[in-house]
């Protein structure tokens, strides 16, 4: 009965995560001319990464800890790149870069032992949350303010935000507990987390309008 | 799952619960201030707008009634003033009917220029080119209307507002330049409307404060109400060139 349970919750962020890619997928022309239409290949990726890739390298026997970590990696990155190109402000464009450096550091250490790999991860979203909340501020300071809804960036970034300040206390209070996370009642955590961020990337896609995304 | 377990599950989920929606709320109460704020901003700059448009309108109808009372006073009053005397000298009925007929003309134009209708209903090029017409017909200043490329409809508003800037031009020309050429030109481009006023009066130095008062920062500021972009040159006895460009 538990295991069944926890393939259900297992699976169901699988099929969240091809949802919210089908969606971006249907909505691709209303934000082809932004920055924001890198996130259609970041969701495929990801859904293969989690469906296929991880999966695939279980079966082998081969320790897919390494999968997810350079997905992490990658994913980090990713997002910063894209920061980097929406954030107006020379100053915040500098920060970007001097964090994606510490970050690459730090990544790079902490994949030397399976445990440390949490960490990388712990320090990745703090930095996405930063970032978010410079993004935050320059749509805050501009007229999207008064249509915030239809604008694709704004909705990435509250996805971003909700699921990494979830995460964050997550994985730090679970290792401070000593237990393990993929336990299926810790994963209930985790497939709230997931509804919440794709959730919102959906509702990012179905709501954007064409003329709020060029740039 | 053991108690322990149970336990820091509940500590967990709560946590990580109460900080999702922490940040939800807070979002969404920062985002609704600010766009409470910026919809309050906007009222103003609309309201703001509003009433400079007002004031230009004014600002056109009390130029009106001037040019009318000059009219009235040098053109079909010295006609009629011509008649009288024609009469009183027993010059010929033909020549006395001749000048009546003409100051008859001059009224009925000048009614038709100044009906609130006709005004309304007028477009940019209809507004000027009445000006210019005017300029040439009392001898003011040779003037010169040209409109170049394919005329596009622009917003009565802002057509009010291009209108007063260039009142306020002519009136210096007229005023203060001493020209005896004013040439006028719409010029329409695929995506900008350039309109140039020159004339070739006396001119001046624009860096001296005293010509403040001939109304350029009016201009300019007007200008930009619209989106529009407001330049003034002038040289000292060649002449002053106002351009105004505006994307279409």
């Amino acid at each position: 009965m538990d295991s069944t349970y926890s393939y259900f919750l297992s699976y169901s962020i699988n099929a969240l995560e091809l949802m919210a890619a089908i969606v971006a997928l249907i909505h691709y022309k209303k934000y082809v001319n932004s920055s924001e239409r890198y996130f259609l290949f970041f969701l495929w990726l990801t859904f293969f990464t989690d469906t296929i890739l991880g999966p695939l390298f279980g079966y082998l026997e081969l320790d897919n800890n390494w999968v997810y970590y350079v997905y992490t990696g990658a994913s980090f990155l990713f997002y910063y790149w894209w920061y980097y190109t929406i954030l107006v402000e020379k100053f915040y464009k500098k920060i970007i870069i001097v964090l994606s450096i510490i970050f690459m550091i730090l990544y790079f250490i902490n994949s030397t032992n399976v445990e440390f790999h949490r960490y990388s991860f712990v320090i990745g979203a703090s930095f996405v949350l930063i970032l978010a909340g410079f993004h935050l501020h320059q749509l805050f300071n501009s007229d999207y303010t008064l249509k915030i809804k239809y604008k694709l960036s704004f909705w990435i970034t509250v996805a971003l935000v909700l699921f990494n300040i979830g995460m964050i206390p997550f994985i730090l209070l679970s290792k401070y507990f000593n237990v393990w996370v993929g336990n299926s009642t810790f994963k209930i955590i985790l497939f709230v987390l997931n509804i919440v961020l794709y959730g919102s990337y959906i509702i990012g896609f179905t709501w954007t309008k064409k003329k709020y995304n060029h740039f | 799952m053991d108690e322990k377990e149970i336990q820091s599950f509940l500590i967990i989920s709560s946590v990580v619960l109460f900080i999702l929606i922490i940040t939800m709320i807070s979002l969404f109460i920062l985002f609704k201030k600010r766009k409470n704020a910026l919809l309050l901003k906007n009222e103003f700059a609309k309201k703001h707008f509003e009433q400079e448009i007002s004031k230009a309108q004014i600002e056109i109808r009390e130029e009106t009634f001037r040019n009318i009372s000059w009219e009235l006073h040098d053109n079909i009053g010295q006609l009629l003033t011509l008649a009288k005397i024609q009469l009183q000298n027993n010059s010929s009925v033909d020549e006395v009917k001749e000048t009546l007929n003409k100051s008859l003309k001059e009224l009925r134009d000048l009614s038709k220029l100044i009906s609130p209708d006709a005004l309304k209903n007028m477009s940019l090029e209809q507004a000027i080119s009445g000006e210019v017409n005017r300029f040439n017909r009392l001898n003011f200043i040779e003037s010169k209307l040209t409109i170049k490329g394919q005329q596009t409809k622009i917003d009565s508003k802002t057509e009010i507002v291009f209108f007063r800037i260039l009142q306020e031009f002519f009136s210096n020309t007229i005023k203060h330049a001493k020209a005896t050429h004013l040439s006028i030109i719409l010029n329409y481009q695929t995506d900008m409307l350039i309109i140039t006023a020159k004339d070739n009066g006396l001119g001046f130095d624009l860096n001296e404060q005293e010509h403040s008062g001939l109304g350029l920062t009016n201009m300019k500021n007007r200008a930009k109400l619209v989106n529009a972009h407001a330049t003034i040159i002038s040289e000292p006895n060649i002449g002053t060139k106002l351009t105004i460009t505006y994307k279409l």
